[in-house]
């Protein structure tokens, strides 16, 4: 056949998947989008307390000079709003708020997208990432993320002084990353009830990049004290608003992925060991992969890395780094350069830099937290991502797959599957070779896809509980 | 003008309404030949004219409400695509019972679209938007928000590479 010939008639044929497709009245998908953002949303809480825990943990706080890992820009719990946006200027009315100490949360004008999100007509995404329940909020000049459901900022990592520390996030059409690498944007924190004296930080601020988020600014804020808080940030002439409830009592709800340890399967058992490493024994992690720093990590059981579906094409070798330490390039957009680390029949693959190629001791010292921590099979790694919301892990051998989702109990209905009651495990969505259900506890959603055996047996098997980190 | 759909204060402004309709079957299947999955292809397509909906004001004053649906979709689809993947290559398996699991009518047609997906995100986009809608230049340019001489040279790349691809798979005739 003739490729314009078989173009032609896959282009027909994928038309024809979207002709049959059932157009639903655009009510219902309003009603649905209701529906889900209702359903979802209490696990924003619990998401916040994850994202908080990894910004204790990788920020060092204000006034560090070191960049920022991607891993953990994820916002806590950002903005919901009463107010109405101007073309370049977003604030609240000025001064003190009466009644916000005694009334708490309740009486805090806390920011919301008000009448629909901005779309940036830029570079970055049309919006944060679907799991961040976030949009983007401002005008082009500046920007941040404001969470659907309302900004609070819950279980702040406390500082030495008492503080609470919490990183802030910006964006602007005119911010140009590698021109502007301290970003001249000044926050200021202002409390609404007038009992804590107003912070200024910035000035200037860091910088930070994601793939999913684009390119932004970063300023750190010591919080001295909880309650109603006003942030503005000040960038090029350009202000922007939003209140946010600061509330170190709440511990929010949900799990705490990083203390979990899910035994599986003769031995081959996942440990997430603290916030910061995840150990694998026996499984394949795949698509929704840790990170170390800005890396993306996927292992891969003894690929030709130039084969892997993480580089999509053929690859070049650029560099052999060390033993079994390679750096390749590839004809990707944005990040063309990704090392392999040969773990011994298995291959780990960390999307490495940007459009330069990193430095080798970073790279090899990436390399030693693999290899020197492996064990026969398995990888623990640092500085796990807690953005990643879901775990995916798939036996390589029989493609079982487990997926934890953390912080969710969506209770997505699969078709073809029935909800059936469980002794232990309560409510199961149940179908073919699938099940998943809630463990409450945890906050966990399990999901199950494999055969039948193997379904049964991560039903009956599965655990999760505290994980003791044992001592070096 | 808004009208009244029905469910209380939800309500659908009326040249949004006919945006949907017109254009939402070219935009499951747009974002169905970059995902291959029909049940997250009609997700996100549903998800971009959300989008749309919610800033009407101002997308629909744009030259092309219907150009900046499918950037939105195709978007989704890229950023969403490896997150959702193997859930839906899973879900898809397991639901293989039923008509989702395979829409496509022949294996070389899936074949095709799973190597456009192979292709990099831009130029995927580029050959999906001229194969499926059978866009011009200047319309795929206005979608994916790039210069004309872009979206010939993502084209050219493209189909260059889509048809080494699928000769090595033995699917089309060599030159």
């Amino acid at each position: 056949m003739r490729f314009d010939e078989l173009a032609s008639k896959a282009g027909k044929a994928a038309a024809n998947v979207g002709r049959r497709a059932e157009r639903p009245p655009f009510s219902r998908i309003l009603d649905k989008h209701r529906s889900r953002v209702l359903i979802v949303g209490w696990s924003t809480v619990a998401a916040a307390v994850m994202v908080i825990l990894g910004v204790a943990l990788l920020w060092p706080g204000p006034g560090s000079e070191s960049p920022p890992a991607a891993v953990d820009t994820t916002p806590t719990k950002l903005a919901t709003t009463t107010t109405t946006m101007s073309e370049s200027t977003t604030s609240l009315a000025g001064g003190i708020v009466p009644g916000v100490l005694e009334g708490g949360r309740e009486a805090c004008p806390v920011t919301a997208p008000g009448d629909g999100p901005f779309t940036p007509e830029a570079e970055t995404p049309d919006g944060p990432p679907p799991s961040y329940q976030a949009v983007w909020y401002g005008t082009p000049e500046l920007w941040t993320m404001v969470h659907s459901q309302g900004q609070d900022w819950v279980s702040l990592p406390v500082g030495a002084d008492g503080s609470l520390t919490q990183k802030t996030f910006w964006w602007s059409d005119d911010f140009v990353l590698g021109e502007e690498l301290e970003p001249d944007i000044t926050v200021t924190a202002e409390h609404l009830d007038g009992s804590a004296p107003t912070l200024e930080a910035g000035g200037p601020g860091t910088n930070g990049s994601h793939p999913e988020l684009g390119n932004f600014m970063i300023v750190g804020l010591e919080i001295p004290d909880e309650g109603c808080w006003r942030i503005t940030a000040e960038y090029r002439e350009t202000t922007l608003s939003y209140v946010a409830w600061v509330d170190v009592s709440s511990p929010g709800a949900g799990s705490d992925l990083s203390a979990t340890t899910v035994a599986l399967l003769d031995g081959s058992d996942l440990e997430i060991v603290g916030p910061a490493g995840l150990k694998l024994a026996g499984f394949l992690f795949t698509l929704e992969s840790p990170r170390i720093g800005s890396s993306n990590v996927s292992l891969s059981p003894g690929v030709d890395p130039a084969d892997s579906s993480m580089v999509d094409q053929a690859a070049v070798l650029e560099s052999n780094l060390g033993e079994g330490v390679r750096l390749w390039r590839a004809d990707r957009e944005g990040r063309p350069f990704f090392m392999t680390v040969d773990l011994g029949g298995w291959v780990a693959l960390l999307h490495v830099g940007n459009q330069t190629a990193p430095r080798t001791e970073d790279l090899l010292s990436v390399a030693d937290q693999l290899s020197g921590a492996t064990g026969q099979r398995g990888v623990i790694l640092s500085n796990y991502s807690p953005d990643v919301f879901t775990t995916y892990l798939e036996d390589p051998n029989t493609a079982n797959q487990i997926h934890l989702g953390a912080n969710q109990c969506i209770r997505e209905r699969v078709p073809g599957a029935d909800v059936v009651e469980d002794p232990t495990r309560g409510e199961l969505i149940r179908g073919p070779e699938y099940v998943s259900w809630c463990e409450q506890a945890a906050n966990i959603e399990v999901m199950v896809y494999g055969d039948e055996q193997f379904v049964e047996r991560v039903v009956a098997e599965l655990t999760l509980g505290r994980h003791q980190p044992q001592q070096p | 003008m808004a009208e009244p759909d029905g469910l209380g204060e939800i309500r659908v402004p009326g040249s949004f309404e006919l945006l949907y309709q017109r254009d939402y079957a070219a935009v499951v299947g747009l974002v169905y030949g970059m995902t291959g999955s029909r049940w997250v292809a009609e997700d996100l397509a549903q998800e971009a004219f959300l989008r749309a909906h919610r800033d009407w004001v101002r997308v629909g004053d744009m030259a092309s409400p219907g150009g900046w649906v499918r950037r939105v979709a195709l978007n989704l689809a890229r950023s969403r695509w490896r997150r959702l993947r193997s859930e839906t290559m899973a879900k898809l398996r397991v639901t293989s019972h039923v008509e989702v699991s395979n829409p496509l009518p022949d294996s070389e047609v899936e074949v095709f679209w799973t190597e456009v997906r192979r292709l990099p995100s831009r130029q995927a986009q580029a050959v999906a938007l001229h194969y499926l809608e059978e866009r011009s230049v200047a319309e795929i340019a206005d979608v994916l928000g790039v210069a004309e001489g872009t979206v010939k040279a993502l084209l050219h790349q493209g189909r260059e590479r889509l048809r080494r691809q699928l000769r090595a798979k033995g699917l089309v005739d060599e030159i």
